[in-house]
Parts: C-alpha cells; structure tokens; sequence
C-alpha cells in the first residue's frame, strides 16, 4: 500500500502522510466495513482515494491535451527492456502526474479505464490517452533507470 | 494484455515491496491524528445540547401561543344594546364560549395551531378596539351589526380552526396506526 501511494503521489514523504491519514479513517470507518469485498481490498481502497484526495488538493491533477506530444513521441511497441520492479517503480515515479496516476491504477492497481475515469472524474478516452502516454515514457525511461 | 501489462503482473508481489515505509514513524502519526480532538461542533454533545434547546424553544413557544394568544377574548358589553340584538349577542356570546373551550381542550393534545389561528388573533384585535369606541357610539342598529358581525366572524374562523385540528389530529392517529 506504501509503494501505491507513492506511485500515486510520486514522493515518499507524501505517500507516509498519507498512509496515516489512511489508516486513522480506516480505523474510524471500520463499522461500515460490509464484507462485499475482502479487508485488504476495502483497506487499499481507501488509501487509493485518500492519495488521489491528496494530489487533487496539493496540486491541480493535469490531464492536458495530449495528442501534440503523443506525436512527438515514439509509438510503444509491444516490446520494452527487460526490467525488474524497483526498475518500473523508479521509472513510474518520473512520470507525470496524470499519466503516471493512470498507468498506476490501470496496470498496477488493475483498475478498468472506465473505473479509473470515475474516480479521476476525466473521460474514458482520457484515460486511455494518459495510460498510452506513460507507455511511451516509459518505453524511455526503462532503459535509462537500468542503466543507472 | 500486452507484455508490458503481463510483466507487471508478474512482478505484482515485488511491486509492493520496493520501498520499505518506516512503520513506527507512521504509527505514531495515525495514534496522533486518531486523538487529535474533534471540533467543538462535531461533539454530539453540542448537537444533543441544540436538539434540546430547539425543543424547549418550540415548547415554549407553543405554551406561549396556547396560553397568551388564545387565551379567550373578553365578551362585549352586552347591557347597552337594544332588546332584539341583545338576546342574539347572548347566544353569540355562548356560541363562542363553547368552541374557545372546545378548541383548547383540542389544543392540550395537540399545540400545533393552523394558520386560521392567525386570523382569529387579528380579530380578536380588532374586537378589542372596537370594545374601546363601544361606550362612546350610538347604540343604533349600526351599531349592534357590527357588533354581532364580529362574533359571526369569531364562529366561523374557531369553527374553521376547530375543524383543522380534528383533521390533523384524525390524520395522526390513522398514520400510528398504519405504524403500528
């Protein structure tokens, strides 16, 4: 849940804030637990939203026009450097914001776009543009954060 | 599920234990942020308090409504009238006096008053203003029409008042008893 957050917030130290505040609603909204789901599940689910609750108020979340710098970008292919996690996480991280919050939830998190698109309060397209966006970053980066 | 999708999955267990939190660091937080002291207005003891004030206010209110506003108005001198409106104003007079009665007994079950309550104090004014003028006007046919309309007025809106509480009150015990 630690290393969502931070691939949510793209910093540590945001993501241990948010982790407190997380779990002290956790604690308080135990007795609305409902079983529909199991503990885990429901626990991340509300550390998910308390992260997306903490970027929306630090920073405006920005899911600009993208189809400009698309173009400029190399189209991402089916195949990507080896890489291991700490590789992909470090990677992640260098993202920008609205891409990496949807490449989190969509590969990471396993989230569907049309989810993620509520949750964001974006389109579905929308999403889908930022999650191929950060498939092109990363088909970048990868390499780069191996090397180092 | 392309190969980058499929190699996420594949790491999904190591994804979560790239870096590790400092557990006591965050623990202490969430102790410090589950005392921290809830805002004088989400105490329910506030909100117990305000339900209790709004509710004597409302009593009081009503009480005051039940015992000030409503309370029988004072029967006009009757003496000075010529014979045959006396003896109409007399049963006017006793006409009145049994629905005042009626309607407070009404009223101590249920202290809601309609909107006709409203009417029958600003009557109730104006009677009293012309009580005032009474001793002073001629006591002519004039005189004594005005005098009874007042109390045909006052019939009319009690009875009218009289009628909506029986309504509400009829309405209330039919809904306890779907309830029930």
């Amino acid at each position: 849940m630690y290393n969502t957050a931070i691939r949510i917030l793209g910093h540590s130290g945001e993501a241990q804030d948010v982790l407190q505040e997380g779990f002290t609603r956790v604690f308080q909204q135990l007795h609305t637990f409902r079983q529909e789901s199991g503990i885990g599940t429901w626990i991340k689910r509300i550390i998910v939203n308390t992260a997306l609750n903490q970027l929306r108020t630090k920073k405006q979340l920005q899911f600009v026009e993208l189809n400009q710098q698309l173009e400029q970008l190399p189209e991402a292919t089916d195949t990507f450097p080896d890489f291991d996690a700490e590789t992909l996480h470090v990677a992640i991280k260098k993202l920008p914001d609205g891409a990496r919050v949807v490449f989190t939830l969509f590969a990471v998190e396993q989230m569907s776009h049309q989810a993620i698109a509520l949750q964001l309060g974006i389109t579905e397209s929308t999403s889908k543009t930022q999650y191929r966006r950060a498939k092109q970053l990363l088909k970048t980066y990868l390499p780069q954060t191996a090397n180092s | 599920m392309d190969a980058l999708e499929k190699r996420i999955k594949a790491l999904q267990e190591s994804m979560d234990e790239v870096e590790m939190p400092d557990s006591q660091a965050i623990w202490a937080g969430i102790v410090t942020l589950s005392e921290k002291k809830a805002p004088w207005w989400r105490k329910p003891f506030w909100w117990i308090s305000f339900g209790i004030l709004l509710l004597g206010s409302g009593i009081s209110l009503g009480y005051w409504w039940s015992e000030s506003k409503h309370q029988p108005a004072e029967h006009m001198p009757i003496a000075d009238l010529p014979e045959p409106w006396r003896n109409k104003a007399i049963e006017y007079q006793k006409l009145v006096s049994e629905q005042e009665t009626q309607m407070h007994a009404l009223l101590a079950a249920n202290t809601q008053l309609p909107l006709e309550a409203k009417e029958l104090e600003e009557l109730d004014r104006l009677q009293q203003d012309f009580m005032a003028d009474f001793q002073a006007l001629p006591k002519d046919e004039k005189t004594a029409a005005r005098y009874l309309h007042y109390y045909e007025q006052k019939i009319r809106i009690l009875e009218l008042i009289i009628k909506q509480i029986q309504l509400r009150r009829n309405e209330t015990e039919k809904r306890q008893s779907l309830d029930i």
